[in-house]
């Protein structure tokens, strides 16, 4: 098991009170596994993938702990923390285009960022160099400040930078959804690439676009209100989902396996719950077709087939 | 590279050249007539003298020529470094009068802007960062930059010259004291410069202080510095980061503030009675000196297209930015 | 990048050691006049007031030139005692009239030298007296009524005048400075006027020392000729004067003891002298100052209704000078006599005349004045319109920044609003005030530059002169035309003092002045001048023994006798 999460609660503080953004998610992520993590907007992903690698100032540990390759993760102390990041979680930001410091040269920030973590620039450039060359980025971009690349250059150096030293975990946050349809493809594949080579053991692919984590993700997790909905085999998802948001979700979107637009989550009426107080019992309950009255009653998050999660009582 | 300076040095000879020509132009705009205050300077009660005495100064001052010949004069001499003759200090050529002045003016001028620059950065960055310093700074950055110069100056001449006198009243060097190249006499400089130049100070440190605190939070929470967060480097990195980053901006508000400080230093000399530029402007513009006049603004042109082209310099020295703008630009 | 501001710190470190070190110097130099380049305080003068420029020129021939460089450096024939109104021998040993007033024969004294060494000859004065032949000279019309000079031998000059006028000559001879031919002579036609003359070449007790932007620096010669000669010494080894900057500044200095002479104008003098400030005036009570000129206000006489001298009248009238004196001043001025003659010219105030036709401040005889030449106000606006039912509408003007004035004229325009009259001030800039005065582009204006003299010829000059130009420079702004006044100004400039038609000629002038108007007497200026006692004492004062010469540095008092103040001053420390 590379990545196991265990009853994860990270809340915001707010003025208002706790804003329960991630309450309570169990789940695991395996060697070699690249699990999409899916849902809409608001519904708890990038608090999920934070939380495992830097919870911002306003982010609260409530309960609830992370093992990465069997040893616990302190994400709860940021000086502790420090020692994992990069070497053993990474993180491919949603701002790739301006995650690089533009007053530095690129080889320069590298090489201050790893002198500062205790890595040799010099022993480590001869593997930058050939992973440079196996995203199609010349070795000269090193001398080049960020300004001078296009998106998907850059695209492609935070990408090979985050996996440099070849963490266990990879999160990928909607990396893809600045890019053009093409370059998405490109960086999706080199994603798969990297873990195949096992510059990276496991990811998870932070996305809104089922469509597009479902090319290359192995599993889909699918988060609904700070939740955990679903998660199981990227195929089962889109093929056979068994918690009714999942369901609708798929069903709103155009063919699978055909191009589909950029639909989004979009095409279920209502609107999720506020995670300030939100509402006993299950939190899709609003607006679900299937809702009856057990669904006062908060449903586990349970293995209903072979690996294959799902929070429902419908389900089970 | 070449390209882009070449393209500078060329906008600021065009400015150059415009800033001259304004400069010729505007005395001939202006109400007033040098001649007629030269008249009057020397009381002429002799009728039968006025005539002669106009052609006189007229020819004195090169007014006795057509228009188009006296602007040539105007470029023939300005490029020996001639600038006329002062109407208000006359005989006195301009460019004596203003070589004169200038060192007391450049000496309270380039330590106060660049020290002040510089430490106004230093504690604005520190107090980015320790909540204390913060805490004073900032009320205290606030309050220097929203008084009033004429104040801070009027307090610091009459508390610690006048009423404490621990600072000299007036002067460039103490009254009893002639310019050797002794301790004494240097201590007497700096005594007196001491002032003026801490008041000029304190008001741009405040100003620096609160842009450079607000740009170093502002580029903390840039996405650079969140990302290098994630990958676990230490604070002093993203520190280093940001205090650069945040740096820019405070060099283009430096090239703005250079000629907003020449303004500042006419006050000063006024306050402290400290000898300078600035007050000879005072007095030009009071005495209708226009020769005068035009020769301090042509040398504050220079000075302040000289700094930006300094900062010019030492930005595409530290902005990568600008570099890629040039090699867009050539292309 | 570390280590940096432990620079600054050091530097910091710098200012205030230099600070103690210096604070421990000034009370250990005083006394040590061998130390280095330092002036010793007990051997130095601070004076403040006429300099408001870094010294550029020390030509005597034009004005501008640094403060002390005629009195100091340069000296005239004669110098004026305003005490006794006569000119007295200065660098001339006699002057004598011809029987007939036609020539006048100066003879020099003997011994008196230049500073190079050189004599000081017959021949400078006549080199000196024909520079005037120059018309950029400003002395040049004194060509109009001079025929010839004549150096008879080594120390005898002989004048020969087309026309004598005897007060204008002696006005001439005490207001003019000799200069050197020998350095003169080679300086070209231009050069005379455009030469800056560093370095001057002088007669006087002091030679240039040192200048800088903020301060002229004079130091004492050996063997001024007046040592011998009239067993006068000046006291102070070095003359600082420092430029002012503002009044404000002067103030500072003098309080801190930095200043020992101050002429500026300082607004809250009578405070500070009741307070425990060491300051001191020449009197002890107001007006504090001697008077220096006569403030008048100038009616542009080529407008109307300014050229109607009932309305002049009317005008003069509705003026509170008192409150002008109180209020503005703080009593540090006197209110002028209605004949504008200065106090030292009490003697030939004719008080009938003043008495029968002088003015009072009376708003409503302003009022009754004004109706009875037909200014009523006819459309109702409380003020009144001109005889031919115009509004009137006026502007007095004053130098902006010149705070009293600016004052003053906010009453005067007060004043005759009360009365009826619209006038409002206004402050335009000096230069531009300038301007207005000399083309005659102007209501209203204030002027002062009618200053103390040896004859009241220069007053009535200054009021009555003409022919009246398109631009009038130096005397009758008014424009004021008349004719006989005109030739008895003439005449008497060609009336000796001894002659009894002097005082008559002056009596016949004043009665002219006081019922035509053609300017308006308001107050005295002061001859601002405070002074500290902590390196010099024995200033000027009214007090019994004290010197009673003109304590001021302003350019044009040495020669009316400040020069002597120095001669008179004592040393704190040998009292
Ligand atoms: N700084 C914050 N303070 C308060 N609430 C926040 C903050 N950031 C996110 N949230 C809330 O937490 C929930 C989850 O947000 P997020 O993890 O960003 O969702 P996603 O990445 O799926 O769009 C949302 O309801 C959002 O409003
Ligand atoms: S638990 Fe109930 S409300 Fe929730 S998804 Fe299942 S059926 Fe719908
Ligand atoms: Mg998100």
């Amino acid at each position: 098991m590379s990545l196991r999460v265990d009853n994860l609660k990270v809340y915001y503080r707010t003025l208002r009170g706790d804003v329960k953004a991630l309450d309570g998610a169990t789940f695991t992520v395996a060697d070699g596994e690249i699990m999409g993590l899916a849902g809409e907007s608001g519904s708890g992903k990038s608090t999920l993938s934070k939380s495992l690698i830097r919870l911002d100032t306003r982010m609260r540990l409530v309960e609830g702990g992370v093992e990465l390759d069997g040893k616990p993760l302190p994400i709860g102390d940021q000086d502790a923390m420090n020692a994992f990041r990069f070497k053993e979680v990474s993180l491919i930001p949603q701002y790739a285009m301006s995650a690089l410091n533009p007053t530095r040269k690129i080889g320069k920030m590298i090489s201050e960022l790893l002198g500062a973590r205790g890595v040799k620039y010099s022993e480590i450039k001869p593997e930058l160099e050939r992973r440079l060359d196996l995203v199609g980025l010349k070795r000269e971009v090193l001398n080049n400040y960020p300004i001078e690349l296009s998106g998907g250059m850059k695209q492609r150096m935070v990408l090979v930078l985050s996996t440099l030293l070849n963490p266990s975990l990879l999160i990928a946050d909607e990396v893809t959804s600045a890019l053009d349809v093409s370059t998405q493809r490109a960086v999706a594949e080199t994603l798969v690439e990297f873990r195949d080579r096992e510059f990276v053991k496991s990811m998870i692919v932070v996305t809104h676009d089922i469509s597009l984590v479902y090319q290359i993700a192995d599993t889909i997790m699918v988060m609904y209100a700070g939740k955990l909905a679903e998660k199981a085999p990227a195929d089962v998802v889109v093929n056979a989902p068994r918690h009714p948001y999942t369901q609708l979700l798929i069903s709103s979107l155009p063919e699978v396996g055909v191009r589909y637009a950029d639909r989004k989550l979009a095409g279920i009426p209502g609107s999720p719950p506020g995670l300030l107080n939100p509402p006993a019992g299950c939190r899709f309950r609003d607006r679900c077709p299937l809702a009856f009255a057990r669904c006062v009653e908060e449903p586990p998050f349970v293995e209903v087939d072979k690996n294959h999660h799902v929070a429902c009582w419908k389900a089970q | 590279m070449r390209r882009y300076f070449a393209r500078k040095v060329a906008i600021y000879l065009l400015t150059f050249f415009v800033a001259v020509t304004l400069n010729w132009l505007i005395p001939r705009f202006m109400p007033g007539d040098p001649v007629l205050r030269m008249l009057t300077r020397t009381s002429v009660s002799n009728p039968d003298a006025i005539a002669p005495m106009r052609e006189y100064y007229n020819n004195v001052f090169g007014l006795d020529v057509p228009l188009w010949r006296q602007y040539l004069n105007y470029w023939a001499e300005l490029l020996q470094g001639n600038m006329g003759i002062s109407v208000w200090l006359f005989p006195a050529p301009v460019t004596e009068v203003i070589l004169d002045a200038v060192p007391y003016t450049l000496a309270l001028l380039i330590p106060s802007i660049l020290l002040s620059w510089y430490a106004g950065n230093k504690v604005g960055a520190l107090a980015a960062r320790r909540k204390w310093l913060d805490n004073t700074v900032l009320p205290l950055g606030y309050a220097l930059t929203a008084t009033p110069y004429m104040w801070i100056a009027i307090v610091l001449a009459w508390s610690l010259a006048i009423i404490a006198g621990v600072f000299p009243v007036a002067g460039g060097y103490s009254f009893d004291l002639q310019p050797s190249w002794s301790l004494v006499f240097f201590n007497s400089l700096i005594q007196h410069w001491f002032l003026p130049f801490l008041s000029l100070f304190l008001v741009a440190f405040g100003g620096w202080a609160i842009g450079m605190r607000n740009m170093i939070i502002y580029e903390l929470e840039a996405d650079y510095a969140n990302y290098l967060e994630a990958l676990g480097a230490p604070r002093r990195l993203i520190r280093r980061y940001a205090f650069r980053n945040a740096l820019l901006p405070q060099l283009t508000g430096l090239a703005l503030q250079l000629g907003v400080l020449v303004a500042g230093a006419l006050v000063t000399e006024i306050v402290f009675g400290y000898p300078g530029l600035g007050r000879l402007i005072l007095m030009a513009i009071q005495n209708q000196d226009f020769f005068l006049l035009q020769g301090a603004f042509l040398f504050i042109v220079i000075g302040v297209l000289i700094a930006n082209f300094v900062i010019d310099i030492v930005y595409v020295l530290v902005d990568p930015r600008t570099r890629t703008g040039m090699t867009g630009g050539a292309a | 990048m570390r280590t940096r501001p432990r620079y600054i710190a050091a530097l910091f470190t710098a200012v205030l050691l230099a600070t103690t070190a210096c604070e421990g110097g000034d009370s250990g130099s005083s006394g040590n006049s061998s130390n280095g380049g330092q002036y010793p305080r007990n051997e130095t003068l601070y004076t403040s007031g006429s300099a408001w420029g870094p010294p550029t020129t020390w030509n005597p021939i034009v004005p501008g030139y640094a403060t002390g460089t005629v009195g100091l450096v340069y000296e005239p024939l004669f110098i004026f005692n305003p005490e006794k109104l006569e000119l007295e021998p200065w660098l001339a040993e006699k002057g004598e009239w011809s029987a007939d007033n036609k020539t006048y024969t100066v003879t020099l004294r003997d011994g008196v030298k230049w500073s190079d060494d050189k004599p000081l000859t017959a021949d400078d004065v006549k080199y000196t007296v024909e520079l005037g032949k120059i018309k950029a000279v400003p002395y040049s019309n004194l060509w109009n009524w001079l025929a010839s000079v004549e150096a008879t031998d080594q120390r005898t000059v002989k004048f020969t005048f087309s026309d004598p006028r005897v007060q204008e000559w002696e006005n001439w001879l005490y207001e003019n400075a000799i200069v050197p031919k020998h350095i003169w002579e080679s300086r070209s036609e231009a050069d005379i006027t455009t030469h800056k003359n560093e370095k001057p070449v002088g007669s006087g007790p002091y030679v240039y020392q040192a200048h800088a932007q903020d301060r002229m620096v004079w130091k004492k010669k050996d063997g001024w000729w007046a040592e011998k000669a009239l067993n006068l010494k000046v006291a102070p080894t070095y003359v600082v004067d420092i430029v002012n900057s503002s009044n404000e500044v002067a103030l500072g200095l003098l309080t801190s003891g930095r200043l020992d002479l101050s002429n500026n104008f300082l607004p809250g003098v009578a405070n500070l002298l009741k307070g425990d400030f060491k300051v001191k005036t020449y009197y002890a009570e107001p007006p504090y100052m001697l008077s220096a000129n006569t403030a008048m206000l100038i009616p542009n006489t080529t407008k109307a209704p300014m050229n109607d001298v009932a309305f002049r009248k009317a005008l003069a009238e509705s003026i509170e000078v008192k409150k002008i004196v109180e209020g503005v001043y703080g009593n540090i001025v006197k209110a002028s006599n209605p004949t504008g003659l200065l106090p030292v010219y009490d003697q030939y105030v004719d008080q009938a005349t003043v008495s029968s036709s002088g003015f009072t401040f009376d708003t409503n005889k302003a009022k009754a004045t004004l109706a009875a030449a037909g200014y009523k106000d006819t459309n109702g606006d409380g003020k009144v319109e001109d005889k031919a039912g115009k509004p009137i509408s006026l502007k007095l003007i004053v130098p902006s920044g010149w705070t009293d004035w600016m004052e003053a004229a906010r009453v005067i325009a007060e004043g005759a609003q009360a009365a009826g009259l619209n006038i409002v001030a206004e402050f335009p800039d000096a230069a531009a005030l300038d301007d207005a005065r000399t083309a005659g582009k102007f209501d209203l204006l204030l002027n002062n530059w009618t200053g103390v003299s040896n004859t009241p010829w220069t007053y009535y000059n200054y009021l009555f002169q003409m022919p009246v130009q398109a631009q009038q420079f130096s005397a009758n702004f008014s424009r004021y035309q008349n004719q006989a006044a005109w030739e008895l100004v003439q005449k008497l400039s060609r009336t000796p003092s001894s002659d009894p038609a002097y005082k008559t000629t002056i009596a016949e002038l004043q009665k002219i002045q006081l019922t035509e108007m053609p300017a308006i007497p308001l107050w005295y200026n002061g001859m601002w001048a405070q002074y500290t006692e902590s390196a010099w004492t024995n200033w000027p004062s009214e007090a019994a023994g004290a010197p009673k010469d003109f304590p001021s540095t302003w350019n044009n008092m040495w020669e009316l006798g400040s020069i002597k103040m120095l001669t008179q001053l004592k040393p704190v420390s040998s009292k």
